[in-house]
């Protein structure tokens, strides 16, 4: 379960003043449910991911991830999430298997705990082959299956994947998809962000749709469909946005 | 609580391990710079100083026929070779003779006559040669003199002891040779330089070397709070930093104790024991050092973006350490008060005093206490930064 509650992040940039990154975000998802947040470049979606994952300090209102305050208990709240980017690099000279373990002993998992689940995830992501690999040496598919290895390492009930498709081929984003439902069934909550509309579609239960700092719709894709009056996700989105898409340049991607 | 910057210390420190660039600036140059530095360095001076010695030396003699005698004894002398010239001056300027012996008219007469008379020795004072012929010209004239004392004596059947009433003997107390002088100022500049190098890569790639891999959000997205991740970062710097250090100090004690076996020039003129209490001390001294090193190290590149911005900060931050390790060059600066709390100069002339074996412990403990605070300092500027999201998530 993860609350966002009026959540209004702010950058003091030097050079370009004051940026209201979010603005009073503000939404609930469930465990089961998959939450896409869909906005164009700089709308806000990574720094409204990061201060959910307590990357980030809201400078007003807070979120609460399976009931702990991130403000209050951010270190207690981040146990609970496993957080991945599309950007997420891997430590170079690390092998497959040494990433997996030093994360699980970060997030407090037992030594038996750690060889278990490090099984458990390469067999079913199909990295077993390479456990003795340093990541510099892996294919960038495989690097991400990796990545979502150490996301999951110590089974998170919240799951904050900030466009984890990005830059990946077909044959891998379709994987990634598939653990993501996979995730769903076993009743995580689930956050992603996206600039892809028809993957949030076919993905996500409910949407909510970001635009220069603040959500301006949520719905279920249908629900945003018939509100726009249009049959495709694309239409409704640009729609939704409409005519202050040419002002989002001022916006900054933190 | 500690068992997260054990996790992450550990981690950081297999990741630095198997760093190629990290293994040779850590563990390769002070092992071999050491020996390296000071073979090439004792046999450089050494051959330049015999082949000086060894040369014969191309001289002039004007006026022989005024004392067919003293030009004998330079004409019969070793390593000296007699050439005609006109121009003295300009000859030994063009570096065609090294010195004159200038004779003047009627000089055997005045001698006989018991006149007051000279002998004039051209040289250039700002040639080695000249100054090695000019010394070998001076000493047969001086032996000629003798000579010509020893028959007024023996004519007037003194007794010797007249004109020389008591001998005067030299006797040099110095503990070191002057080669082992040169080192103690050169030692301590680059014990200094290395214990920053060793952890200069080590530095940019925990902080800016992390966020051009996307590695430190991830990190921080881990339920490790940030000084935590802060205090292993340092400490695995600081590790590279003494680490680097030990094997300086080491290397640098042992090419001195084994130096016999390097060269026979070097152990002549520049071998000098490190006594295990010169060490301690040097030890002490470059533990706070190595502190106030990786935290400024840090502080820097974690401000960084990327790697190659964390460089371009580090080469002003280098000079900056570089100028006050420089002060061991300068022979007449000693530790005083004052100066035993500048920063890195007190540090530099504490390694100096120590090798040259002057040991003062108010001295060390005031560099040693101070240090320690600007480390201190230096720490808290770095925790600081790490807990700015300005600086880590910098664009």
């Amino acid at each position: 379960m993860v609350q966002a509650l009026g959540i209004t992040k702010i950058f003091d940039g030097k050079k370009r003043g004051k940026i209201v990154a979010t603005d009073n975000v503000t939404f609930e998802v469930s465990p089961g449910e998959i939450f896409g947040l869909l906005g164009l470049n700089g709308a806000g979606k990574t720094t409204t991911l990061r201060c959910l994952a307590a990357i980030l300090k809201p400078n007003s209102g807070t979120a609460f991830i399976c009931g702990i305050d991130i403000r209050k208990h951010p270190e207690k709240a981040k146990a609970k999430i496993g957080f991945l980017t599309g950007s997420t690099g891997l430590y170079g000279r690390l092998k497959t298997c040494e990433i997996i373990k030093y994360f699980g002993q970060l997030y407090g998992l037992s030594e038996t705990e750690v060889s278990d689940r490090t099984h458990h995830l390469m067999d079913i992501l199909n990295i077993t082959e390479y456990a003795n690999i340093p990541c510099d040496k892996l294919s960038s598919g495989t690097k991400q299956k990796v990545s979502i290895a150490r996301t999951m390492v110590h089974d998170p009930s919240v799951l904050i994947l900030d466009e984890p498709t990005a830059g990946l081929d077909v044959i891998t984003s379709r994987a990634l998809v598939e653990f993501i439902n996979f995730e769903k069934s076993r009743s995580k909550t689930i956050i992603f962000s996206t600039h892809v509309m028809h993957e949030a579609e076919k993905l996500c239960d409910r949407i909510g749709i970001i635009h220069k700092g603040k959500i301006i719709a949520i719905g279920t894709p249908d629900e945003l469909k018939s509100r726009t009056s249009t049959d495709d996700m694309d239409d409704a989105f640009i729609k939704l946005v409409g005519d202050n898409r040419e002002d989002t340049d001022d916006a900054v991607t933190y | 609580m500690l068992s997260h910057i054990k996790i992450i210390y550990k981690k950081e420190l297999l990741d630095t391990v198997r760093d190629r660039r990290t293994i040779i600036s850590m563990i390769v140059v002070p092992i071999l710079l050491f020996p390296l530095l000071t073979i090439g360095f004792s046999s450089f001076t050494v051959s330049m100083i015999e082949k000086s010695a060894e040369e014969v030396h191309k001289v002039s003699v004007i006026g022989k026929d005024y004392a067919p005698d003293l030009f004998t004894m330079v004409d019969t002398s070793s390593k000296i070779e007699i050439v005609e010239i006109d121009s003295l001056e300009k000859a030994i300027n063009d570096k065609k003779i090294r010195a004159a012996l200038v004779i003047p008219e009627g000089f055997s007469k005045k001698l006989l006559a018991m006149d007051s008379t000279f002998v004039t020795i051209l040289f250039n004072a700002t040639e080695a040669k000249s100054e090695f012929a000019a010394d070998k010209l001076y000493n047969i004239a001086v032996e000629f003199r003798q000579q010509i004392l020893s028959q007024r004596i023996n004519e007037k059947k003194l007794n010797p002891q007249i004109i020389k009433p008591f001998k005067i003997k030299r006797d040099n107390v110095a503990k070191e040779k002057m080669g082992s002088f040169l080192l103690s100022m050169i030692l301590p500049y680059i014990i200094i330089i290395l214990s920053m190098v060793g952890a200069m890569y080590t530095a940019i790639d925990l902080t800016a070397g992390e966020k051009e891999r996307g590695t430190l959000e991830t990190i921080l997205a881990s339920p490790v709070p940030r000084w935590q991740i802060a205090t292993a970062k340092f400490l695995t710097i600081l590790t590279t930093s003494v680490v680097s250090t030990i094997l300086a100090l080491a290397s640098m004690t042992i090419t001195m104790a084994y130096g016999i076996m390097l060269t026979k020039a070097f152990v002549e003129n520049f071998a000098f024991k490190i006594t295990p209490q010169m060490f301690l001390i040097i030890f002490l001294m470059m533990i706070p050092t190595a502190c106030l090193f990786s935290a400024l190290l840090m502080t820097v590149s974690i401000f960084a973006k990327s790697y190659k911005e964390a460089q371009s900060y580090i080469s002003p931050l280098m000079i900056i350490i570089i100028l006050p390790a420089l002060v061991s060059f300068i022979p007449g600066v000693e530790l005083n008060l004052e100066l035993a709390f500048v920063p890195l100069v007190n540090i530099c002339l504490s390694i100096r005093e120590a090798l040259m074996g002057n040991i003062n412990w108010l001295y060390i403990t005031i560099i040693f206490i101070s240090t320690v605070l600007y480390a201190a300092l230096a720490i808290f500027v770095t925790h600081r930064m790490f807990e700015k999201e300005g600086v880590l998530f910098r664009t």
